[in-house]
């Protein structure tokens, strides 16, 4: 059993010692992923505040829509001689040629 | 532990956790670094946190394994008919190194248990947490292992002294 196990070792071994010809690859360093987060936070900030800039600019415009003007003009005095309106009825209507045929007969 | 005990441990570990990434992906090189790019992203973003329940060596072999099969489930969905003539060719130019085709003949149990125990020493119970089956599983499949690559290895040799 001994003598299994020692044969399975020494091909490991020898494995290890082909694998030391590997070339490994540099460890990815942390600051492009910290930089690429603060890309993202700066995306997502700008975009946050275009978002703001045009809210308000949005806003400001349909209060512009909508601006009407009230206008208080003084008066001397209050009177309701203008609501008075005098209409002529039907029954008084007098023909303006009334007074021809008054004077004919 | 902090970023940077962690970032430390990793730069100590690199290399042997980059052979076990390679050895997780048939020995392929580029695979290899795909998923350890993966691997330390997942770390760094939070997305695999290191509890301290086991060694860091156990945890981070944990994570390159699972990354490793995910990687690998994706590649093997999107491979196109065209390449698979290419990637028969491949296979026969790999034949040339004879510790991976040697492995290779073996289950792939079996094959990341011997090379756990044998190339990175670790202990069945570590490996039980890293490939997460039994202790019983691992010993089934190391006992098999090495029966089956003494058989493997004695094969060569009789092909050698020919």
């Amino acid at each position: 059993m001994k003598q299994d196990d020692q044969i399975i070792k020494e091909f490991f071994h020898k494995m290890k010692e082909e694998d030391e010809k590997l070339s490994i690859p540099k460890i990815p360093v942390s600051p492009p992923i910290r930089f690429r987060r603060w890309i993202s936070l700066g995306i997502a900030a700008s975009f946050l505040a275009l978002l703001t800039i045009s809210f308000v600019f949005w806003k400001k415009q349909k209060v512009e829509d909508y601006t009407f003007v009230i206008t208080l003009s003084e008066q001397s005095e209050t009177t309701s001689k203008s609501l008075v309106v005098q209409e002529s009825l039907m029954e008084l209507w007098e023909s303006p040629t009334q007074s021809l045929i008054d004077d004919f007969n | 532990m902090n970023k940077k005990t962690l970032e430390y441990i990793f730069k100590q570990l690199h290399r042997e956790a980059f052979l076990w990434a390679r050895q997780c992906c048939s020995y392929n090189d580029e695979q290899a670094k795909e998923v350890m790019q993966m691997v330390y992203l997942k770390v760094l973003e939070e997305k695999a946190k290191y509890h301290e329940k086991s060694n860091i060596k156990t945890w981070l072999f944990a994570v390159i394994r699972n990354t490793s099969f995910d990687y690998i489930k994706t590649k093997t969905i999107h491979i196109s008919l065209e390449d698979v003539a290419e990637i028969g060719n491949e296979i026969l130019i790999e034949e040339g190194n004879d510790y991976e085709q040697v492995l290779k003949k073996l289950p792939e149990r079996q094959h990341q248990v011997l090379l756990l125990v044998f190339y990175h020493d670790m202990t069945l119970e570590e490996i039980s947490k890293v490939l997460k089956i039994s202790i019983g599983s691992v010993r089934t499949h190391y006992d098999r292992g090495k029966k089956k690559i003494k058989e493997l290895i004695l094969k060569e040799r009789i092909y050698e002294t020919r």
